[in-house]
């Protein structure tokens, strides 16, 4: 055993904090090792000194003097703490991985801030786009205003279920036939998604202006949709409708059979 | 003596400039919407000022003359309150126009200030064309036998027609949209040179033809590709700009350089 560790031993010894297994290693070895012995009278005599001394006052000019460094002392604590590192590679180091992170960090947070703000921009555009289009889809007054809102549907990347809703309105409901054929484009546009391609089935059974009648037809036999054969039997034998309505719905018949 | 017939005589011709004008009724609007219904003979013009002006013609081939001195009524409790046999009725920012007899009529040139938006619905097979002459307001038609005659017209409009041709003329400025399409009528159009248009052609059973003076770029859907077997003719001329679409299902469509 190390000197250092007797000493912790022999103090705790001294002090009575052993426990019994311990005390008997320290009573053994003082009976057995004569150096063992020779360190605890040392211990023993020094903290006997340390006992008798008790406390004692200092000197006012030392006061002062302990005083005016501490105050020096707290100065000097309220500076950056520094972690001094050596070598100075490591310092160059450790300059540098926090140069990089730091500016890595920033960066990432500023594009995550920048790419948030642009996203809510778009958002907002897109909503206010919507909105504009599906008041001017409502225009009763003006048919160029509502075929202008199905002109910058058509131009919309994807519609959301609002305007799916206003678009197959406009498509069987609008007085004029060129608004109605501009909805059934851009409800075109975005055919593969299921509402519509539910609304446009719906229209088909629901439309009365032959334009739209022959050009609905046409895109729902494009899109190869062979629920609407039932559909396509009825108007091609329906007395009432134009022979070219007609002469369309037997066309499609044959192409999707 | 020389003074007193010239005096007749004057006398005589503004008696007759009197009675030869033909008669007109007039409806202070220069805002809202004139819809006019089934009028078989109807030729619109642009006036700068702020009433709608009818103005009816005398037609040798419409005079019956078992009906003189009764009055024509209709079916639909429609009355002739302008006497030109026409019905006028204004409903808030509407002014509803009918004529009163199916088959015939009154040949009828109408004035429109330029902020009255002009509807035009015919169905009937009694009429033969409809005329717009350099008008500056919006335009909305739908015949099903009716030609469609446009001439020095700017826009917005959307023109339908079922069995009519369609003939137009657009005038050096152009207002965004122009929708044109028939079901079995032809498309002509007129447009002048520098226009600058997004156009969409479509027709099924016809033809498309271009004045090769317009530099089209045709938008390419699959790729890079253009696809000519396609119904759907949709490009930009001079780089793109009103909306202009033309559609005949069962005809041809035109683009002429005005």
């Amino acid at each position: 055993m190390e000197t250092n560790d007797w000493d912790s031993l022999l103090i705790d010894y001294i002090d009575q904090n052993l426990s019994a297994a311990d005390r008997g290693k320290v009573e053994q070895a003082l009976r057995s090792d004569n150096a063992v012995r020779m360190q605890y009278e040392q211990l023993r005599e020094i903290l006997q000194a340390m006992e008798q001394v008790g406390e004692q006052e200092p000197p006012a000019r030392m006061t002062t003097s302990f005083n005016a460094r501490l105050q020096e002392e707290i100065r000097a604590a309220k500076q950056p703490r520094t972690i001094s590192l050596t070598p100075t590679v490591y310092r160059v180091a450790a300059a540098i991985a926090l140069l990089v992170l730091g500016g890595g960090a920033g960066y990432w947070i500023s594009r995550h801030q920048q790419q948030q703000a642009e996203l809510e921009a778009m958002q907002r555009e897109m909503k206010a786009t919507q909105e504009m289009l599906m008041a001017m889809l409502d225009n009763d007054l003006s048919a160029s205003q509502r075929l202008q809102g199905a002109t910058v549907a058509l131009r919309m990347d994807r519609a959301d279920n609002d305007l799916i809703t206003v678009l197959a309105r406009t498509l069987t409901d609008a007085p004029t036939t060129n608004v109605r054929l501009a909805a059934l484009d851009a409800l075109g546009k975005f055919s593969h998604e299921r509402p519509v391609r539910q609304a446009l089935i719906k229209a088909l059974s629901t439309q009365n202006d032959p334009l739209v009648q022959i050009a609905l037809i046409r895109m729902l036999v494009d899109m190869k949709e062979k629920t609407i054969l039932k559909e396509l039997h009825r108007i091609s034998t329906d007395e009432q409708l134009l022979n070219e309505v007609k002469d369309e719905a037997h066309a499609g018949i044959l192409r999707l059979s | 003596m020389k003074k007193i017939h010239l005096t007749f005589l004057l006398g005589i011709l503004f008696a007759h400039v009197l009675l030869a004008q033909n008669p007109e009724y007039k409806v202070a609007k220069s805002t809202g919407r004139l819809e006019i219904k089934e009028l078989n003979k109807v030729v619109f013009e642009s006036t700068p000022g702020n009433e709608i002006i009818f103005t009816a013609f005398k037609d040798d081939g419409d005079v019956d003359e078992r009906a003189r001195g009764l009055r024509s009524i209709s079916a639909s409790g429609l009355e002739d309150n302008t006497g030109i046999g026409l019905s006028v009725v204004e409903k808030g920012n509407i002014i509803e126009v009918q004529q009163l007899r199916k088959t015939e009529g009154p040949a009828v040139v109408i004035k429109v200030p330029k902020g009255v938006v002009i509807s035009y619905t015919h169905t009937s097979p009694y009429g033969k064309e409809v005329q717009f002459k350099y008008i500056e307001s919006e335009i909305e038609v739908s015949t099903v036998h009716s030609d469609v005659i446009l001439n020095s017209v700017k826009g917005p409009m959307t023109v339908k027609t079922v069995h009519g041709d369609i003939e137009c003329l657009m005038g050096q400025t152009i207002t965004s949209p122009v929708s044109i399409v028939s079901v079995h009528g032809h498309v002509d159009v007129n447009l002048p040179p520098a226009t600058k248009a997004n156009m969409k052609m479509k027709t099924v059973y016809g033809e498309i033809f271009v004045d090769p003076a317009f530099k089209m770029e045709v938008e390419r859907t699959n790729g890079d590709m253009v696809a000519y077997s396609s119904n759907d003719v949709n490009g930009k001329i001079n780089g793109g700009g009103v909306d202009i679409t033309l559609s005949s299902t069962h005809n041809n469509i035109y683009l002429r350089k005005r």
